[in-house]
């Protein structure tokens, strides 16, 4: 099941909300809340269901053990084994299929590749439940000794399938005693409504001008046809793709920041705090800030488990390189087992470097307008990487890009399409921007003194969460274009 | 004091300001638990979409395996959300938001095509016959559908792409399509030595064909592409120029065969419904010019228009709206099939796809009752192998082949005016020598027809060439 499906809005949440509600304590909170979890997630996956419900399990009872354990090198044999399970369950689920692929390639064994099918939110679960296992060890958390709450951690329907990765210590309390305030549940209603908007008429809207101005993600994955897509794809002018790629650019952020703003707004509603997963990455200035900005809980993971374990920035210039090396390369490959997802984290890794050891200083003496255009024009170009995961597709797209297909640079089809449909691009452009947020405070702070914009802004927002909520279930009916980009990772 | 009354203004604002929000997540809920009503109100939840003229989803039966394989759970996805009560209000709705946030459907569907250059021939044009056409007040008599039969929809039509090329499935969908204004366009690329192939296969034909003194005519037909789309908005299109690209293939034709040019007559009558918006044929009437055109040039008398009796067939939604992936710009403007029965009593017969006796059918036949993509399939029975049609009131004896695709569909009854036996060979479905058929059955004239679209889709040229 995904957030923007009509089944999940108007049945399943809805369920949800109403037996919480009927609930009398936490702990009937809790159970609802667990169930509600596991028939989301083996909606998706019936089979692999399991494999949840065994990594929660080895996960909880190793980090019992660690906590239990006084000598300091036991502790650490078991963390090592609940890692090696969790990690090896994702490396066999996730990687299985392509490191065959890449042996079959270089020694020519295995003969027949298995097709290994990846569960839906794998990447996301092991991150949760390998913090909390590392958490334990490091005697940051204690060790749960329920079973059940464990998994309540790692299967919460809210952020299961694609974050944010939440971490043990931020729900801890809340898992066991929560309390919705008013406040929070109006800021989680108005949180989810526009989530939902956002990717309903917006991320789902620019998804299809990207295919048609592109190619589809399942023309892409199809290898069979390769030779005619990259036939398709070179015909395209210049101004297609580079529009399309626009478009890509704007889906892939309203995409993904929906799905945390529908997650934190159902955790707001339920009681808990998640933290915040997108900071307007579009809108910084260099490209160290924007992976501060963006997917913020998969950075601080990564940050947290792998860059400061081998010694962060606190050691030679060498040893530094090769740090941000490993943490961006990993990077790359947690978004899919694909070599172009490896050279999209390193091709960041190559402008961080930059940044720290050459340009960094001289990049803040450009006027900000500079510095935006340096950070858009580098992410416009890592998502052509990350989009075609076919090199010979990529290459045809960058030489498209500048007319080296023989191909034109505009056709009367491509900007009769794109500029009948500008006000959509102009609008989607904005609702990246913190210019909407920013406007709300302005009214925030002028409301207290003025009635009448007072009284406007608060009809508004009575009205507004309903609205969104309804023209999204609207778009909805009969849309057969919903998927939500982040579920492959 | 003044003071203390702005603080209590500001508390009242923030307090009023509070309870609007909670009223706001009052409604909130309450249109999600309407919502969830509305979801269980199963009776009401439509079963079949009036608009799309498709079945909706049903819910999935139970098995263990779709079960284990997820495909139940997605089955219970789409049927939710397939048959949401008010659907097919909702939907409009929803095209109507789209609006609003700046989507516009001007162009719904585009892709592009690689053409050749076409090498320049001498034009080819011949005197364009003047013909009127019909205005629909014109008409001198309007059929009621009562007088026309409404056979089931011909078996084979249910699947479309038959007949295996040697275990090679025939590869015949559409290029391209643009779509512009509530109208498909089909894109034509040019490819040289496809259309030379195609020349040559008519060659042979009619080299064997003028021995024994039997008549070829080739006749290729534009799309509504090159005919129909103004001059300024054509230009600008990536896509190869057919009169060009007919000139040229007409040029590599030798004597044997005579051509019917039908370009500057169909552009002459543009602005006439000649052919569908929503499907890449042309219309009856776009075929009935063709045919005072070939009248022409083969010296023989045109039937008017007016003498025929017209029927009226609306709510085709055809190939480019399907092809198209269900455009909701075409889907708003449905097309409007009309047939014209010819003013004799001709009988017709046909033999369906891998069938080897003739069932009779009605020449032109009710298609009412067809769902919207079929309604084309009013005349002559849709694409057969082999049909035949006779007209007893023709007396002087006249055979003829028509060797078509399913442009020739709308084509063929008019040729039912001049001719006491008319046989119409689809020759992508057609096993056997169409030549040899054509001297065995002692005809006059064969008529080979094609759009130009298949003149570079080598499956067809290759079967043409067989079978010709």
């Amino acid at each position: 099941m995904v957030f923007s499906s009509l089944i999940f809005v108007c049945a399943f949440l809805p369920l949800n909300m109403l037996f919480c509600f009927l609930a009398k304590n936490n702990k009937q909170k809790n159970i609802v809340m667990l169930v509600f979890s596991l028939v989301f997630y083996a909606w998706g996956e019936p089979i692999y269901v399991l494999l949840l419900l065994f990594m929660s399990f080895c996960c909880w009872f190793f980090a019992l053990k660690i906590s239990r354990e006084d000598s300091v090198g036991r502790k650490k044999l078991w963390l090592i084994i609940s890692l090696i399970i969790a990690l090896g369950l994702l490396g066999i689920f996730k990687y299985g299929t392509w490191t065959m692929q890449n042996l079959k390639y270089l020694t020519g064994y295995p003969e027949k590749v298995p097709a290994i099918a990846l569960p839906i939110g794998i990447s996301f679960y092991t991150f949760q439940l390998i913090s909390y296992v590392v958490d334990v060890y490091r005697d940051d958390v204690d060790a749960q000794p329920d079973y059940f709450m464990v998994l309540l951690y790692a299967s919460l329907f809210h952020q299961c399938i694609a974050g944010p990765i939440v971490r043990y210590s931020d729900v801890e309390n809340e898992l066991i005693n929560r309390k919705v305030k008013s406040g929070d549940f109006n800021k989680g209603v108005m949180r989810f409504s526009s989530g939902l908007a956002k990717k309903v008429l917006f991320a789902n809207n620019c998804g299809s001008f990207a295919d048609n101005l592109l190619l589809t993600d399942a023309a892409i994955k199809n290898t069979a046809d390769i030779a005619k897509n990259i036939d398709i794809l070179s015909s395209h002018s210049a101004f297609d793709l580079w529009i399309g790629i626009l478009f890509y650019m704007l889906q892939i952020y309203l995409d993904f920041s929906a799905y945390s703003d529908m997650a934190i707004g159902m955790g707001l509603m339920s009681g808990f705090h998640y933290k915040e997963n997108f900071d307007y990455p579009y809108e910084s200035k260099s490209i160290t800030e924007f992976w501060r900005r963006w997917h913020m809980s998969l950075g601080s993971f990564f940050r947290d488990y792998v860059y400061i374990p081998l010694g962060g920035n606190r050691v030679s210039v060498p040893r530094h390189i090769f740090n941000m090396f490993a943490v961006w390369a990993l990077t790359g490959l947690w978004h899919g087992a694909s070599w172009n997802f490896v050279l999209w984290g390193l091709y960041y890794f190559v402008f961080l470097a930059l940044e720290k050891y050459i340009f960094g200083e001289k990049l803040k003496r450009f006027a900000s307008f500079w510095q935006h255009l340096y950070v858009l024009v580098v992410v416009f170009f890592g998502w052509i990487l990350f989009k075609f995961q076919n090199m010979k597709l990529l290459g045809t797209v960058l030489k498209g890009m500048f007319c080296l297909n023989s191909n034109s640079f505009i056709t009367h089809e491509a900007s009769t399409y794109v500029f009948s449909s500008i006000i959509f691009l102009i609008i989607a452009c904005f609702s990246c921007t913190s210019i909407i947020p920013k406007l709300k405070r302005k009214i925030n702070s002028v409301s207290g003194e003025s009635s009448l914009v007072n009284t406007t802004y608060s009809i508004y927002r009575a009205i507004i969460p309903s609205v969104l909520l309804i023209i999204s279930c609207v778009s909805l009916v009969g849309d057969t274009y919903n998927p939500f980009l982040y579920f492959q990772f | 004091m003044t003071n203390n009354k702005n603080d209590r203004k500001y508390k009242a604002n923030v307090r009023f300001r509070k309870h609007a929000f909670n009223i706001g997540s009052l409604i909130f809920c309450i249109s999600m638990g309407i919502l969830l009503i509305i979801s269980a109100l199963f009776w009401l939840r439509p079963k079949y979409s009036e608009s799309e003229k498709r079945n909706l989803a049903s819910f999935p039966k139970f098995t263990l395996s779709s079960l284990f394989s997820g495909d139940y759970f997605d089955g219970i996805n789409l049927w939710f959300s397939d048959t949401y009560p008010f659907r097919e209000n909702l939907v409009k709705v929803s095209m109507t938001t789209k609006k609003l946030i700046g989507i516009s459907d001007k162009i719904s569907h585009y892709s592009e095509t690689k053409n050749e250059k076409i090498p320049e021939a001498e034009s080819q044009t011949q005197n364009v016959v003047n013909v009127t056409g019909i205005q629909e007040n014109e008409v001198s008599s309007t059929g009621s559908k009562d007088d026309l039969l409404s056979p089931a929809l011909p078996s084979a039509e249910e699947t479309t792409k038959s007949k295996s090329n040697g275990g090679k499935p025939i590869e015949q969908n559409l290029g391209s399509i643009y779509i512009y204004d509530n109208a498909g366009y089909e894109y034509y690329n040019f490819v040289k030595e496809k259309a030379d192939k195609y020349a040559q296969a008519v060659n042979s034909a009619a080299n064997e064909l003028k021995a024994k003194n039997i008549n070829v005519y080739n006749m290729l037909i534009p799309t509504s592409m090159d005919i129909k789309l103004s001059d300024d908005v054509r230009k600008k299109l990536n896509t190869s120029d057919q009169n060009e690209a007919i000139n040229y293939i007409t040029s590599k034709l030798n004597g044997n065969v005579k051509p019917v040019m039908i370009y500057d007559l169909e552009r002459a009558h543009k602005n006439e419904y000649t052919y569908f918006r929503t499907d890449h044929h042309w219309s009856a009437l776009g075929a009935y010019y063709a045919y005072a055109q070939f009248c022409s040039v083969s010296g023989q008398k045109y039937e008017s228009l007016t003498k025929f009796t017209q029927y009226k067939f609306d709510n085709f939604l055809g190939s480019f709206y399907n092809d198209s992936g269900k455009s909701s710009a075409l889907e708003s403007s449905p097309d409007t099939v009309f047939a014209y029965k010819p003013p004799y009593n001709v009988s017709f017969k046909m033999q369906e796809k891998g069938s080897s006796s003739y069932i009779e059918w009605p020449l032109i036949c009710d298609a009412s009752s067809y769902s919207s993509s079929y309604k084309y399939l009013c005349f002559i029975g849709g694409d057969n192998p082999i049909s035949v049609a006779t007209n007893p009131s023709v007396t002087n004896g006249k055979k003829c082949v028509l060797v078509k695709e399913s442009f020739g569909n709308a084509f063929a009854p008019y040729l039912t005016c001049n001719y006491q036996t008319v046989y119409i060979i689809d020759y992508r479905y057609f096993s056997g020598d169409i030549t040899q058929f054509a001297i065995e059955n002692g005809v006059n004239d064969v008529i080979i027809q094609n759009n130009i679209s298949m003149t570079r889709n080598s499956d067809l040229i290759s079967l043409l060439s067989e079978n010709l």
